[in-house]
C-alpha cells in the first residue's frame, strides 16, 4: 500500500512515498484497483518485454505477448496465491506459458526483428559493432530448443536464482541444471562456428 | 566441494560467481581460488564474454505503457459492448442465447410452453375419456365364454 510519511518540516508538502509490494498491489488489482495496475505495469513492463522479447526474438511479437500476460493479469488477478508463490514467479510463468504457446503455434513468416540499442549516447560505429554482437547472440539464442532457451534467459540474462528459475519453469534444480548444460554446450559450439 | 560438482556449476551457471547457487557459491569460490587454470572455467568465461555482447533490450515505448495501462479500460469495453470478456468469449450457450437480449423472454417462455403443454395434455385426456377400468365387464373374458361365443357362430 501507498503511505505518506509526513516529513515533519514546516511548510513542506513532500511525503515520502514508501512504495507497495507487488503482492500488495496485486490485492488491490483483485478488487479492480485501475492505478495499483497501472503501477504494476510501469515497474515490471521492462524486464517482462526483454523476456519475451528474448524468447520470441521479435519486438512486436513480444509486445503482443505482454499485451496477453498484462490483461491475464488483470482478469486473474483474484487467483494470484501470495502463499503460495512470489508474483514474479508467478508472472513469469504467466509471460513464459504465453511465449511458448505463441512459438508452438505456425507462423506465416519470421518478421524482421526491431530491437534498438539501449544506449543513445553511443557513436554510429558503437552502435553498429553493438548490433552485430547482439544479433550473433540473438541468432544463436533463436537455434536453441525453447526450454533451453527460457532457463538461459531466466538464469543469465534476468540472474534469477536457480531454485526461482525451476519454480517457473516447473522442474527440478537437477533439471534445470542439465537444460542449462546443454543449452551452453549448443551456444559454444554455434558460437565456435561463426569464429571459423 | 568436489572438483565434479564445481565443474557442473560452471557449465550451467557460467564463470561469473554472482550465478551461482547462493548455498554453494563460498565454496565453489574456495575451489576456484585453488584451482585457478581450470579449462573449464576458462571456456565457461569466452561463453559468457559473447553472452554478455547481447544488446540490452530497449524498455518499452510511453505509447505502449499506456496501452497496458488501458487494458482495464478496454476490457471492460469489451464486455459492455459485445459480451466478450478480455478476449475470451463470455456467450451463454444453449437457448439461453436465443433470448440473450431479452433476458426476461429467457424465464416467461419456458414457462409459458410448459403451462400450454399442460393445458393441451389435460384437454386431450379429457376429450378421449372412456371410463374407469371398473365399468367394463371383464366377466365374459374370465369365463371363457368367448370361445363358446366363436363355437357358436360356426354353427
Amino acid at each position: 500500500m501507498t503511505r505518506n510519511i509526513p516529513t515533519g518540516t514546516a511548510g513542506e508538502d513532500a511525503a515520502i512515498q514508501v512504495e507497495a509490494s507487488d503482492e500488495v498491489l496485486m490485492a488491490r488489482i483483485a478488487a479492480g484497483d485501475e492505478q495499483a495496475f497501472s503501477q504494476l505495469v510501469t515497474r515490471h513492463a521492462d524486464r517482462f518485454l526483454g523476456l519475451a522479447q528474448r524468447m520470441l526474438g521479435n519486438r512486436d511479437e513480444a509486445q503482443d505477448a505482454l499485451q496477453d500476460a498484462f490483461s491475464r493479469l488483470w482478469l486473474k488477478a483474484s487467483q494470484f496465491d501470495p502463499k503460495a508463490a512470489r508474483f514474479t514467479t508467478w508472472f513469469y510463468r504467466v509471460v513464459t506459458n504465453g511465449c511458448l504457446d505463441r512459438l508452438r503455434k505456425p507462423r506465416p513468416l519470421a518478421l524482421a526483428e526491431d530491437w534498438d540499442t539501449a544506449d543513445d549516447s553511443a557513436s554510429a560505429d558503437e552502435i553498429m559493432e553493438k548490433r552485430q554482437h547482439g544479433d550473433a547472440v540473438r541468432a544463436a539464442l533463436k537455434t536453441l530448443p525453447e526450454r533451453q532457451r527460457l532457463a538461459l534467459s531466466l538464469c543469465y540474462f534476468d540472474e534469477l536464482s536457480n531454485q526461482e528459475a525451476a519454480e517457473i519453469m516447473k522442474i527440478s534444480i537437477k533439471a534445470l541444471e542439465s537444460i542449462l548444460v546443454r543449452g551452453r554446450r549448443a551456444l559454444r559450439s554455434h558460437f565456435m562456428k561463426g569464429r571459423h | 566441494m568436489t572438483q565434479e560438482r564445481f565443474e557442473q556449476i560452471v557449465s550451467a551457471y557460467g564463470a561469473d560467481m554472482r550465478r551461482w547457487p547462493s548455498a554453494e557459491r563460498a565454496d565453489a569460490a574456495a575451489f576456484l581460488a585453488q584451482n585457478e587454470t581450470l579449462d573449464v572455467v576458462a571456456k565457461a568465461q569466452t561463453l559468457d564474454h559473447f553472452l554478455d555482447s547481447e544488446t540490452p533490450c530497449a524498455p518499452a515505448s510511453p505509447d505502449f505503457l499506456q496501452s497496458l495501462m488501458a487494458i482495464p479500460r478496454k476490457t471492460r469495453t469489451d464486455i459492455l459492448q459485445d459480451g466478450r470478456y478480455g478476449g475470451f468469449a463470455a456467450q451463454p450457450a444453449g437457448w439461453q442465447t436465443a433470448f440473450k437480449n431479452r433476458p426476461r423472454m429467457a424465464i416467461y417462455a419456458p414457462s409459458t410452453a410448459f403451462v400450454v403443454a399442460m393445458i393441451m395434455g389435460l384437454w386431450f385426456g379429457a376429450s378421449n375419456w372412456v371410463g374407469t377400468p371398473e365399468t367394463v365387464d371383464l366377466t365374459p373374458y374370465l369365463m371363457g365364454s368367448d370361445i363358446a361365443f366363436y363355437e357358436d357362430s360356426e354353427e
